[in-house]
């Protein structure tokens, strides 16, 4: 069964679902808009800045909830298992992106659609079930409480099929958690509270079947790109050092080279990241695996805890970003309480990265007092305390007692707990930071601080991984920097490239595919010609470049619309500080010197208005936004 | 044959800012730069980068030639031939 819609290479249809009439529309997709926005983070911040209305509550019915594919979103194509998620995020009041790897894409594309719009909330508890063209919203009170993994199985057997992609939310969506995640199984659409959306709808699951194909421009062509795609992934460090060590194989490195925020970022280092790594591998890792079919990293890792206090079934999860905010993060080096805590996150359906951030903040909010004996109620939030994870957890996930105000995420956390809280609050927009630092390389400060959807390592950029780990993203071609000719702790020049950087690096949130696949050798190039080909479109890597420009000028008009401003684009305090302990606490060029001189030089770059922050009417012009 | 060997990142911090020339047997191969890496480098490099005993880097440490990553160890060498080293995990 071929899914094409109007133009090749794309369905070109997408599923709007209204919840309060439980009204399903299938609608043509706009092959005008599509050439424009492409997919993804791309074509989701077309419809949200289109339809949504400024100011909504992002946890009512009036918050649109978009999944969109990618133009590669497809298993044949390098990372084609992305799927991405669009909405007003309710932990930080702007545009949200939330990717989750899995089949759930390439499913969706096979049913016969690019995206799904999902509007209003449902009366009741709703899974919608697309089987290829036929779409039902099914009452789902029966999955309520349930962890994500009891619900990925009940759904399979109620729909009788073990294949089905399922994109769900666990107990933390249904009580609200602001930074509760959209789950596929064990991967998740982590950050932002998009779990949260979904149950704000009342909507706890999709479920996912396609058995069609999407028609292709030019098969032969596209047949020998991919072959020589292959040929150049397989010759690149990144491919093998992904696939053998998979993320968490970077904690060593990311200690020795002060990119490990540690106790709640009071320092870029620790000095325990290879005892613990040597730990991880010899009694958790089990195998590394693809996370969609027809993935040829294999980055993710597949865990457990054997045996012990700690104890947890064969799984996937335990990576990079989940392990240092569980260990570094909160100064814990039980590692097995870390696996533990980290499939806590999955199984209630939570960011980890979030979770570990509001622990962190948690036990320096004990250590200095600011917690009441009734809102501890025994608990023990000393630093290093590996057992309160996953005791931690679970409160966070369910709203219990301290996990209440937990729950909403640092920013709003200690705007409630006060007593000058909020200068240990570390988050850039209300988005906490993740496990990389930018005393390690600035580029991710600026990066940081200027992300759409907030303090986010990986959408767009990660700064560090160009002036420090030496990724070029293949954009050298279109302007930036040779990073071997960079030094990670300059200043000058860093706001330019990171336009560029972000630009380039965003393309992958767009076309559909993981990041992982960049950084292992494929270029705006790699992708202009896979699109070629698929789509029989006259493209190339420079429009897929401005392309990338645009989007993120489309977010960030979404951005200053909702209210942001200059003052919106800074780093918390503590991570222009030198670092207290480590490695690197005498080391004063690791904090940026002049962050005022990085951003100048960023606006200009964009051509954006400094005092403003909005991109000025000529940048929206020559991008085609106005 | 003379050989050139150049990190690139974080691993400067312990080869050197500038290449590194090494003095190899005429048909030496890929595998033939581990004992001089650890008679001249073993001592500063730290344990979660290379195991002294098995004289192999641990982790992603990557061995390449004009930005190809080179899998076989016995790719032979040749004179002026340079070899980039490069920690290949970036992120996540």
């Amino acid at each position: 069964m071929s899914n094409t819609g109007n133009f090749l290479g794309f369905t070109g249809k997408q599923l709007r679902i209204n919840l309060n009439r439980k009204d399903v529309q299938i609608e043509p997709v706009s092959p005008e808009l599509t050439r424009k926005f492409l997919g993804g983070a791309g074509y989701g911040a077309k419809v949200l800045y289109d339809e949504l209305k400024p100011g909504i509550d992002p946890l009512s019915p009036e918050n649109i909830l978009v999944f969109a594919t990618g133009p590669l979103s497809m298993s044949q194509f390098p990372g084609g298992g992305s799927m991405m998620a669009c909405f007003k995020s309710p932990l930080t009041n702007i545009w949200a992106e939330s990717r989750t790897g899995g089949d759930s894409a390439p499913d969706l594309k096979k049913a016969g659609f690019d995206h799904i719009i999902i509007e209003g909330r449902a009366s009741e508890p709703v899974m919608i079930f697309i089987n290829n063209q036929n779409i039902e919203i099914r009452n789902a009170s029966h999955l309520l409480g349930m962890t994500v993994s009891e619900k990925s199985k009940a759904i399979r057997e109620e729909l009788g099929d073990k294949r089905i992609s399922i994109l769900c939310i666990g107990p933390a969506g249904e009580k609200l958690s602001r930074i509760a995640a959209i789950m596929s199984d064990d991967r998740a659409a982590g950050r932002c509270g998009g779990g949260a959306v979904m149950g704000s709808k009342n909507l706890i699951a999709i479920a996912i079947k396609g058995t069609g194909k999407v028609d292709v421009a030019d098969p032969v062509k596209l047949k020998e790109v991919l072959r020589r795609a292959l040929v150049d992934l397989r010759a690149n460090p990144f491919y093998d050092g992904f696939k053998n060590f998979g993320t968490i194989g970077d904690m060593p490195g990311n200690d020795d080279g002060g990119d490990w925020p540690s106790k709640n970022w009071e320092s870029n280092s620790w000095g325990k990241g290879p005892e613990l790594f040597d730990y991880y591998q010899k009694n958790n890792f089990i195998k590394g695996y693809g996370c969609y079919h027809g993935c040829t990293i294999g980055c993710a890792r597949w865990v457990q805890v054997a045996d012990s206090e700690f104890k947890t079934p064969a799984h996937g999860g335990a990576e990079y970003e989940s392990m240092s905010c569980f260990t570094a993060f909160v100064m814990n080096t039980d590692v097995d309480a870390a696996v533990n805590g980290t499939y806590l996150c999955n199984e209630y359906g939570i960011d980890t990265i979030s979770a570990g951030a509001v622990i962190a903040f948690a036990m320096e909010c004990a250590e200095k007092g600011l917690f009441t004996k009734d809102q501890l109620n025994g608990l023990d939030l000393h630093w290093g305390n590996g057992a309160i994870l996953p005791v931690m957890v679970k409160m966070i996930s369910l709203r219990q007692g301290i996990g209440d105000i937990l729950a909403e995420g640092v920013r709003i956390a200690a705007q409630k707990i006060g007593q000058g809280s909020e200068e240990f609050a570390i988050h850039v927009k209300g988005l906490e930071g993740p496990a990389h630092d930018p005393r390690s390389g600035k580029a991710l400060g600026v990066a940081y601080a200027t992300g759409n959807r907030g303090m986010c390592h990986i959408h767009p950029l990660e700064g560090m991984a160009w002036d420090r780990g030496k990724v070029d993203w293949g954009l050298q071609k279109f302007g930036i920097p040779d990073p071997n000719e960079v030094e990670r702790w300059d200043e000058t020049g860093k706001g330019r490239a990171v336009k560029l950087l972000q630009d380039g690096v965003a393309l992958s949130d767009i076309i559909g595919t993981c990041k992982f696949f960049a950084y292992a050798g494929m270029t705006p190039d790699h992708w202009a010609e896979m699109m070629q080909a698929l789509t029989g479109w006259d493209i190339d890597g420079k429009e897929l470049m401005q392309t990338g420009e645009r989007v993120l000028n489309l977010q960030r008009m979404f951005n200053v619309r909702e209210g942001i401003t200059p003052k919106d684009d800074r780093l918390p305090k503590r991570v222009l500080t030198i670092p207290a302990f480590g490695k690197y606490c005498t080391e004063p060029d690791c904090v940026i010197h002049d962050f005022d001189a990085l951003m100048a030089e960023y606006y200009e770059a964009r051509g954006w208005d400094p005092i403003t922050g909005a991109p000025k009417s000529e940048k929206l012009r020559e991008l085609g936004l106005v | 044959m003379k050989i050139h060997l150049k990190s690139i990142g974080d691993l400067r911090e312990y080869f050197g800012r500038e290449p590194q020339e090494i003095e190899l047997p005429e048909n030496a191969v890929m595998g033939d730069l581990f004992p001089v890496i650890e008679e001249r480098w073993g001592a500063v490099l730290p344990a979660y980068l290379w195991d002294r005993d098995k004289q192999r880097f641990r982790g992603a440490v990557a061995l390449l030639v004009e930005k190809r990553v080179i899998h076989d160890l016995k790719t032979p060498l040749k004179d002026g031939m340079e070899i980039q080293l490069l920690k290949a995990i970036a992120g996540g």
